[in-house]
């Protein structure tokens, strides 16, 4: 049981460590409060104390904790000491990380820089120190100030001992692998490439798996017979946040000892070619850790030096050693695949970086911290590293046209995002399968085009193919503009009142129900010109019809579009469809519509949703119109077009378009005839494990569908991971885009959500209110509004008992729909709200 | 129209407004392209006045300095800058000489140039970078520094240069125009 050894050793030695913050936090209050009173007596007293304070180190606080002084008095106090210390040196700091001009260098590394890992000076190493002597979890203490007023006197170093370098492990036989896979998938799923690059894998090594966020039900069994354990855990700490929960929790240290080989590998690439090649040619050479190549920022991006790959035991000799300003600048292996040998692995220094890995604010500090930390660290411990490819190849070598040249030489991966996004502006990218089929022939082409179908930005994909060359120069696609450049263009392009915009939702990547709506009715009238603009999503749906274009809005051509158009459909906040400076004068926002907001829930809406963008807005009722303007100081009664509510039509239609139609037989053939219950809430799930159970009992007994229906999936307190268990139906943003057939297929509806629960009013559909908060909690709280336009109140639960009773009263009803009928001052609902909507739009060329 | 029905009357206004709206739609597109003429024409005429302004207001502050302390003002002016050294002038002659310096062009597209009352061959000379400034239209200094990067280590001028290389015979623009 090694391994709970390690993972106990590890957490006393970062309770040590706590303690070691703590104790330096209580003397450096002291010593704040010491520098204040002395530098309100004058310049002089202070710097005396700083000075003191640098010579001698911080006195042992031994009586009571003193009390914290003010943020900004302990900055003023870090400044002075920084300043004054031999270990920071101003002008090269501002210069080597670019600080803007009157910036004060030090202030910026005492209040952001050190957050940052921005070195202080080349003598000082602010990671490296972090990591070894203090909490690496968290950001409580300044390593600089530490290391000044207590390291130093403690003869702790202020940069990593290089070590003699350990005579390298060598294996005669062929050595036993695990590996540790880290996955993440923005539609909770295990994609083709990732089931073959992990099949492959296991031909080598015992996989295990772990995607961060929250796999869809079903999905782990695609990967079972290839490892042998497979997780999802949404802990948003990235690839290294996967390792380290593998090592220490899910997997166990003394699991991964047992192994002569640790191999840490993510989703980042495509496999092109089987990896037999990679293991049998690393086996022979002599290391204790490797990876496939070595990059390196010091190498490469000059225009007339010299760019041609360096062979490894030279590059060790040029770049490990100086010490850099940037950590990125340091030699390293990237993540992508690294394999560790028994030393390595056994290393405590190792291990404890590696357990105590935990979620970042940026992506480039998790690079910092882990990939090229780790890296470092191995490096500085003398470990000898190799890689597969025996040069070192100009920086970056995975993104530029180098990487067919790499795939020809055996290298067995290729990057995603450079297929997907050609960061660097490689020339006809687009020609890639041709390409590597040419230097890989097994390469899975069809595969790889899928996944980058379905995940790469469509915005993205437009610039990173059409960089082409031109009289022998490359030509990269010109990219969208902002702010005053924005604002310029729209001075500077015609609107027209027959240009219609429709704003694709962002998550979903969809044309939302009342939009289509609209779109249906004007979709073959070729005197308006119809423009959608889709985000980064593809966009699915079928939209053929007379005078219409889509394109990204996030390009030059969808921006140019855009401009032109005078009207903007829109059906979420304005600013939130297009967060771009439109000028009012020449283009009206036109909502489609909410429904029936309560008092609370508008109040509680998003404040810097710029309601006063609007030109007008639909409303479903006088009552509706009413409480809107009331909630909104930026909209008036006027604004407000009693058409009734254009999603609506979708709901009540008789005849859905051809392509929405397909998908709502889909979703009946995933409940498969069962009734459908679904869950339908913003709010987190706040049932425990057995009500869940009592829940999912409840609906296999009675042979019904739970169904679940969140914004966001990926949360630990979510709903489709709380009743993951139950035999879920997931009808989620991704895999569903469409509310309105959900609803129209759904038999009741549980739900906190406005919106939601007056289109199930709308169909009559059984309807629960779900209340997590406590009932004087005025959000959520649905059904004071409805009673105005004479809707029945609707039933609140406030327990799992009260829900299960309710369920099993509608259940005893037969799940019946309520009878819709007439009531005054209500829109009719007749379907015909998208036409009357319409309408409204065209008369605003007449006005 | 005694045989007619209600139905009939609806096919008939149904053809009539597909084809009212086929005809709204041509005008549209016609109104469109004439809109983005419009624009066109409305952007270059600003510049146009704006260039125009800029320039006659310098020049208007030239000639009051010039004509000033009995007309001692042109005097002053000269010594406002540094004097020519024996390689600027060779250079100046390079320029002034070649059809890809078009000096009215470089005052109307940098009118701070005029306000300076730098002879704009000479302002080009010396500052033709930070940021770039073109020359002419037909020269593309941007461009021209990304093929020969060397320009910035040799400090000197990219249309220099351009006009000593053996490129430069017969050339009427860089990037050279497609025939």
């Amino acid at each position: 049981m090694t391994g709970s050894v390690q993972t106990a050793h590890d957490d006393a030695e970062l309770a040590r460590r706590r303690e070691v913050v703590r104790d330096f936090q209580h003397r450096w209050h002291r010593f704040v409060r010491q520098w204040r009173r002395a530098s309100q007596q004058g310049q002089e007293p202070g710097q005396a104390l700083v000075r003191r304070a640098l010579e001698e180190g911080l006195e042992t606080v031994t009586d009571r904790e003193p009390v914290p002084p003010p943020i900004e008095i302990q900055l003023n106090a870090a400044c002075a000491v920084v300043a004054a210390s031999d270990l920071f040196d101003a002008d090269q700091y501002a210069a080597e990380h670019r600080l803007l001009l009157g910036v004060d260098p030090v202030r910026h590394f005492v209040e952001q820089g050190w957050l940052d890992l921005r070195a202080p000076s080349l003598r000082f190493d602010v990671w490296s120190y972090w990591a070894t002597h203090l909490d690496p979890t968290d950001t409580e203490v300044n390593p600089l100030l530490h290391h000044l007023l207590v390291g130093r006197h403690d003869a702790l170093g202020p940069i990593p001992e290089q070590t003699e370098l350990r005579p390298p492990t060598r294996f005669t036989g062929s050595p036993s692998r695990v590996c540790l896979f880290a996955a993440y998938d923005r539609d909770g799923l295990i994609d083709d490439y990732v089931v073959d690059y992990l099949s492959e894998l296991s031909r080598h090594a015992d996989v295990y798996y772990l995607a961060d966020g929250v796999l869809d039900p079903g999905e782990l069994d695609k990967i079972a017979g290839v490892t042998k354990g497979a997780w999802s855990v949404p802990h948003a700490a990235y690839d290294f946040g996967s390792f380290s929960m593998l090592a220490r929790d899910l997997v166990g240290w003394d699991v991964l000892d047992a192994y002569d080989e640790v191999i840490l590998a993510n989703d980042s690439c495509y496999l092109v070619r089987r990896l037999d090649d990679v293991f049998a040619r690393m086996d022979a050479r002599a290391c204790d850790w490797w990876s496939l190549q070595a990059t390196s920022m010091e190498h490469g991006e000059s225009f007339d030096g010299d760019n041609d790959p360096i062979p490894l035991a030279e590059a060790k000799e040029r770049f490990v050693g100086p010490r850099k300003w940037t950590d990125v600048h340091y030699l390293h292996l990237s993540s992508y695949f690294l394999v560790y040998r028994r030393p390595v692995v056994s290393d405590a220094g190792f291990r404890f970086r590696l357990d105590t890995v935990s979620a970042q604010r940026d992506k480039m500090l998790v690079v910092h911290k882990y990939e090229v930390g780790i890296s470092r660290y191995l490096m500085d411990a003398g470990f000898d590293f190799d890689t597969y490819i025996p040069e070192l190849y100009p920086f970056h070598p995975l993104y530029s046209s180098q990487v067919f040249e790499l795939i020809e030489r055996g290298f067995p991966l290729v990057k995603r995002n450079f297929l997907g996004e050609n960061p660097l502006h490689v020339l006809d990218l687009d020609t890639w399968p041709e390409r590597l089929r040419a230097v890989a022939p097994e390469t899975p082409v069809t595969t790889i085009a899928a996944n980058i179908a379905r995940v790469s930005p469509v915005d993205r994909l437009h610039e990173a193919y059409d960089v082409h060359l031109e009289d022998g120069r490359r030509i990269i696609a010109r990219r969208p503009v902002w702010g005053g450049a924005f604002r310029k263009l729209d001075r500077e392009s015609p609107a027209f009142g027959h240009w219609w915009a429709f704003c694709a939702n962002r998550t979903t990547g969809r044309l939302d129900p009342g939009l289509r709506a609209v779109f249906e009715q004007v979709r073959h009238d070729p005197s308006i010109r119809k423009v959608v603009l889709t985000g980064s999503r593809r966009l699915d749906d079928d939209l053929v019809g007379d005078n219409v274009t889509v394109l990204p809005l996030n390009t030059v051509d969808g921006q140019r579009l855009l401009l032109r158009c005078a009207r903007i459909l829109v059906d979420s906040e304005p600013n939130l469809a297009v967060k771009l400076p439109l000028a009012p004068s020449r283009h009206d926002f036109v909502h489609l519509g909410v429904g029936l907001p309560s008092l609370a829930h508008a109040a509680s809406a998003d404040p810097e949703g710029e309601w006063r963008k609007l030109r007008a807005m639909a409303v479903a009722s006088q009552a509706d119109a009413l409480v809107r303007a009331a909630a909104e100081p930026d909209l008036e009664l006027s604004q407000m077009w009693a058409t009734g509510l254009p999603r609506h039509d979708v709901l009540l239609s008789s005849r859905l378009p051809d392509d929405l139609a397909v998908e709502e037989v889909r979703i009946r053939e995933r409940v498969g005839g069962r009734r459908l219950v679904v869950w339908w809430t913003a709010e987190a799930c706040a049932h425990t494990a057995d009500e869940v159970a009592r829940i999912g009992a409840w609906a296999r007994e009675h042979d019904v569908a739970i169904g679940v229906r969140e914004p966001r999936v990926d949360r630990r307190d979510g709903w489709t991971r709380a009743f993951a268990d139950q035999g879920v139906v997931t009808f989620n943003a991704r895999t569903t885009p469409w509310s309105s057939l959900v609803h129209r297929v759904a038999d009741a509806v549980v739900t906190d959500r406005v919106a939601e629960a007056f289109d199930a009013l709308v169909l009559g559909t059984p309807l629960i209110q779900y209340a997590a908060r406590r009932d004087d909690d005025p959000r959520g709280s649905v059904e004071a509004v409805f009673e105005h336009d004479g809707w029945s109140p609707v039933e609140r639960v406030p327990d799992t008992d009260a829900l299960l009773t309710r369920l099993q009263a509608v259940l005893e009803d037969g799940f019946s729909k309520a009878r819709v009928d007439e009531r005054s001052g209500v829109v009719p609902l007749d379907g015909q709200a998208a036409w009357r909507f319409t309408q409204r739009v065209r008369a605003l060329n007449l006005s | 129209m005694p045989d007619s029905t209600d139905s009939d009357e609806i096919l008939r206004l149904r053809d009539e407004l597909a084809s009212t709206r086929a005809e709204l739609a041509a005008l549209r597109a016609e109104q469109e392209s004439w809109a983005e003429k419009e624009v066109k024409v409305r952007i270059e005429r600003d510049r146009a006045i704006k260039a125009a302004d800029e320039c006659a207001t310098a020049l208007a502050a030239r000639l009051r300095i010039e004509n000033a302390g009995r007309a001692k003002g042109a005097e002053i002016l000269r010594r406002r800058f540094p004097s020519v050294s024996r390689t600027e002038a060779v250079h100046l002659e390079l320029i002034r000489s070649s059809e890809l310096f078009d000096d009215a062009w470089y005052l109307r597209a940098y009118p701070d140039v005029a306000h300076l009352g730098m002879d704009p061959a000479l302002h080009f000379l010396r500052h033709p970078f930070d940021p770039f400034r073109s020359p002419s239209k037909d020269f593309d200094i941007g461009q021209y520094c990304v093929d020969h990067p060397q320009v910035f280590k040799d400090r000197v001028n990219p249309l220099v240069h351009f006009l000593l290389s053996p490129q430069s015979r017969g050339a009427d623009a860089y990037p050279p125009r497609r025939r």
